[in-house]
């Protein structure tokens, strides 16, 4: 990642100047780049002054990193002042960088899954290999994995139930075959951020225990709607795919989930994967399980009440190599 | 065999550009390049067969309208080459123009020149037609003139008017009566009624209008000079002045050499520019020598006027510099005469050995440049024009001073207009060299790096223009994407939601929970009020102790009971400390109110908007009825 266009100030665009380098106009909102003086072509007074309006109007005058040090060396303007035009660019990169060496200094042991999810400390370990993880995922890539990576940084410093489903869904992911940073992003983004439409359910319709009552609410079954309202407040530019996970995470395969009742081949495969860790979350947590008692319970024995049995297959599949310690 | 004569109308296609170079290949072809309209119509007129391709709609529209007479002969051929079908109607009106064929620029190279070969063929066959016609014709004359005695009178030759007392009556192909009819014999069927008129009305309307520009480079090769006898005759001699006040690349035909010739189907030489090839016969030396008023004709023949010093050329024999005069009788050997054995190639031969020689001597005799740079400059040809006997010497300094500005205003304008062809030529060959192939989209970056790197020479101008190139291509040069690395406040309702899920049993924690996200992010005071019917009851108070609320809490409790929508206390966010009163309501009921004090340095509206973000994570705890 480096800066190819540098914004400058319009200090040197004065008539009848001449520079061996293009100098561009950038339009912030239509996100377009024109060619605003050719290179070793007079500066009129027109020029001049249509610079300086489009300035007031919060367009940037830039140039190409090839010119730099062209740039430097005839207009005399200091580094520091082009560093200063290009403070948020710079903090980006300089953030990326850092990201990249904590990774890189950090040297953490082999990590498997299967072995970790037997130990005690099991969601500390998980924490401990996203967060080493997600030091190398790009900033560039989307609002929404930054908020994603902000969140996690803010969140995976304690052990909390939405981060608890956010990391059984990120490794039953990843154990299904998922290695795009991207919809890694998006799942972890979605388990933390899912039912954040909680609070605007009575608080006692949540304390309740049992699962039939809080179902009856139809507050609580449209969470995931709320979840959405409150995302769109918060001013998160989601993708589409994010909105549908966090829509569709009560979804079923048999379409007698909530809130729409959606069958499988028109829920997003990646929902069930967040369904399916919020489940075994909650089991192992209602019933003073171990994580990997409840989702042995999951795979092999499904009779009981609380278990949803409508998982699809491949999907069952992955859970138990989640608990199968490769020989 | 006829003439193939190929007229290219600029600006040319890709596909024109293609075709010309490889006509330009063929020796068959005599290729005529036109730029102005006006030129066109001039060679036009005094070809026999031709064929005539344009690229431009417009041009070609023109063309074909001011030249209809000669276009829409059966001896003259156009083609349009088009990258797309033209609409019909337009088809149809060019069509009744005269224009024969739009081609695609699809074609291939190869079609297209098997369609202008066939063209020519037809063309050869009707002309062969039309001899033997002829041929037949003046056998039943030449019996009839027998026949009739020495009586009667036929007038023979090239345009003359055959009568014919008697008719043959076993020849079935021609019957012509006594007195009845009579007809112009002619080879040729170009209209050439211009040279008897002396032009035609079209012609002279050009030739009025049009103001020849001199190519000095290529009016040297062009080898030669108006007749003295006949320009003198030319009652249009003066609008042929040549000047330098622009830039052409065609000349037009000598009308006078028409005149001198009096047949215009004789071969006419064009300068070079015009016609790439010549062909044909070259005038005599003698008619090169008149004192026409055209000052381009002066000035060469001011130039041939130089002093013995530059007229000798020097001519390498044997690896050994020798310098050899050259004579009135040396020129005379080396300029073709129209009655001798000469073709082109031997033009070409003489004209290439003599700039073999010139360039030798620049090699051998560095100390010679003054001289041999202004030969070379010249071009050997240059040597057809010598004859200098007649011409003062003291003209001959003003002469050359002129030339040289003409030289110089000529290079440039042939510059400008080159430009585009150099660029082409030299990104083609950079392409070749590195094996990009000729498809390949260009690649001005490249170039331009080449060009900074100095493995690619460009002059001032064309490198300008790669740097222009090359500003606008690095346009596409892709950057990443700035995105704020924000949690939006999202990891205060994450937080919220555990506290939810857990079990709640006294709801002050919520509010309190609320107020330490507002106030880490804001620094403000949070007061949550609950209204029922016209009663509000105070819910939470994040500074209970302070008295300046306390007094003013009747003040707020005021504001609240007046306030249905989220309001800021000064909507300008101008005030230092500013107030948000934040109603929350269901089913159209105002449950409560959610009140911020003292939020400092007073936030954008932007910001502002937050504020309502985090003051909705209370909104479940109003519906809870059994808290409230």
């Amino acid at each position: 990642v480096k800066i190819i266009f540098y914004s400058v100030p319009i200090l040197f665009l004065k008539e009848g100047n001449s520079f061996d380098f293009p100098v561009y106009l950038f339009d912030v909102v239509r996100k377009q780049r024109v060619v605003f003086i050719y290179p070793n072509s007079l500066v009129s007074l027109e020029q001049e002054e249509e610079a300086m309006k489009m300035v007031s109007k919060g367009a940037h005058f830039q140039i190409h990193h090839s010119f730099l040090d062209i740039f430097l060396q005839q207009t005399g303007i200091s580094v520091d002042m082009v560093n200063d035009c290009n403070r948020l660019k710079i903090d980006m990169i300089d953030r990326h960088e850092k990201r990249l060496m904590l990774q890189s200094g950090h040297k953490k042991e082999e990590f498997v899954f299967q072995e970790v999810i037997h130990s005690e400390d099991n969601f500390k370990l998980m924490r401990e290999q996203i967060q080493y993880e997600l030091l190398s995922y790009p900033l560039d890539c989307s609002s929404e994995l930054n908020c994603c990576l902000s969140l996690v940084e803010k969140l995976f410093l304690r052990e909390s139930k939405p981060v608890k489903n956010a990391c059984i869904s990120y490794f039953i992911a990843k154990n299904f075959g998922m290695t795009d940073k991207v919809m890694l992003g998006k799942i972890l983004f979605a388990g933390l951020v899912k039912d954040i439409g909680f609070a605007m359910v009575s608080p006692s319709i949540l304390s309740q225990s049992e699962g039939a009552t809080r179902k009856g609410d139809p507050l609580f079954l449209k969470h995931p709607y709320l979840s959405l309202f409150y995302l769109s407040k918060a001013g998160v530019d989601i993708s589409k795919e994010t909105k549908r996970l966090i829509m569709e995470h009560h979804e079923l395969c048999d379409g007698t989930g909530s809130p729409r009742g959606k069958k499988q081949e028109f829920t997003h495969p990646a929902s069930y994967i967040l369904n399916l860790a919020e489940q075994v979350v909650n089991y192992s947590e209602h019933k003073g399980c171990s994580l990997v008692d409840a989702i042995r319970l999951f795979v092999h024995d499904r009779s009981q009440s609380d278990i949803n049995t409508s998982i699809s297959p491949e999907l069952k599949v992955s859970l138990e190599n989640l608990i199968t310690i490769p020989s | 065999m006829i003439d193939k004569n190929l007229i290219f109308i600029q600006p040319y296609s890709k596909k024109t550009q293609l075709l010309l170079e490889r006509v330009s290949q063929d020796d068959d072809f005599m290729i005529f390049e036109v730029d102005a309209l006006n030129e066109y119509g001039q060679i036009i007129g005094v070809l026999e067969q031709s064929i005539t391709v344009s690229s431009d709609l417009q041009k070609t529209k023109i063309y074909l309208q001011e030249s209809s007479d000669f276009v829409r002969v059966k001896d003259s051929k156009n083609i349009l080459i088009q990258d797309s079908e033209i609409p019909s109607f337009l088809l149809s009106k060019l069509k009744s123009s005269g224009l024969n064929e739009v081609i695609l620029e699809e074609i291939s190279l190869d079609m297209l020149m098997d369609k202008i070969r066939q063209y020519f063929e037809v063309l050869d066959v009707t002309n062969k037609d039309q001899s033997l016609l002829i041929g037949e014709t003046q056998a039943i004359a030449e019996n009839g003139r027998q026949s009739s005695g020495a009586d009667e009178k036929t007038q023979t030759s090239t345009g003359g008017m055959f009568d014919f007392n008697n008719q043959s009556p076993n020849k079935s192909l021609v019957s012509i009566g006594k007195n009845e009819s009579s007809f112009e014999l002619k080879l040729n069927r170009t209209n050439i009624s211009f040279i008897h008129n002396p032009f035609d009305r079209l012609q002279r309307r050009n030739i009025k209008v049009f103001t020849p520009r001199l190519n000095e480079l290529d009016l040297k090769k062009l080898n030669f000079n108006l007749p003295e006898s006949d320009s003198t005759k030319n009652p249009y001699r003066a609008s042929l002045k040549v000047s330098p006040g622009g830039f052409s690349r065609k000349k037009i035909p000598n009308i006078d050499q028409l005149n001198a010739t009096g047949a215009h189907h004789k071969k006419v030489d064009f300068p070079s520019g015009t016609a790439k090839r010549q062909k044909g016969m070259m005038l005599p030396s003698s008619e090169k020598n008149n004192k026409s008023s055209d000052l381009t004709q002066e000035n060469f023949s001011k130039q041939e006027q130089e002093t013995p010093r530059q007229k000798e050329v020097g001519v390498g024999v044997g690896g050994d510099f020798e310098r050899k005069s050259i004579t009135s009788t040396d020129r005379k050997k080396m300029t073709l005469q129209p009655g001798q054995n000469s073709t082109k190639a031997d033009i070409d031969t003489e004209i290439k050995k003599q700039a073999g020689r010139i360039k030798n001597l620049e090699k051998d005799q560095p100390d010679q440049n003054n001289n041999l740079a202004d030969l070379h400059s010249e071009d050997a040809s240059d040597l057809f024009f010598a004859d200098n006997t007649s011409e003062k010497q003291n003209d001959s300094i003003d002469a050359s001073l002129e030339l040289d500005t003409l030289n110089r205003k000529t290079q440039e304008l042939r510059m400008l207009e080159q430009l585009d062809r150099e660029e082409t030529e030299i990104i083609l060959t950079y392409s070749r060299n590195r094996k990009k192939g000729w498809e390949t989209e260009l690649d001005y970056q490249d170039i331009y790096k080449e060009y900074q790197s100095g493995r690619v020479q460009l002059n001032t101008t064309l490198a300008q223009k790669i740097k222009n190139r090359n500003a606008e291509k690095l346009i596409e040069d892709e950057e990443f994407a700035l995105y704020d690395y924000e949690s939006y406040g999202l990891e205060y309702f994450v937080l919220y939601q555990e506290i939810l899920e857990k079990g709640l049993t006294d709801y002050r924690h919520l509010f309190h929970f609320c107020y330490f996200a507002l106030n880490k992010k804001f620094k403000t005071e949070l007061v949550c009020y609950s209204k029922r019917g016209d009663e509000i009851n105070l819910l939470y108070n994040s500074h209970q102790e302070d008295k300046e609320f306390k007094n003013l809490e009747t003040h707020y409790l005021e504001k609240c009971k007046a306030t249905k929508v989220p309001t800021w206390a000064d909507e300008t966010f101008q005030a230092e400390k500013n107030e948000f009163i934040f109603p929350y309501s269901e089913n159209g009921e105002i449950l409560g109110f959610a009140v911020c004090l003292g939020v400092q340095g007073g936030p954008e509206p932007l910001v502002a908007e937050r504020f309502e973000f985090y003051l909705s994570m209370l909104k479940g705890v109003y519906c809870e009825d059994n808290i409230l």
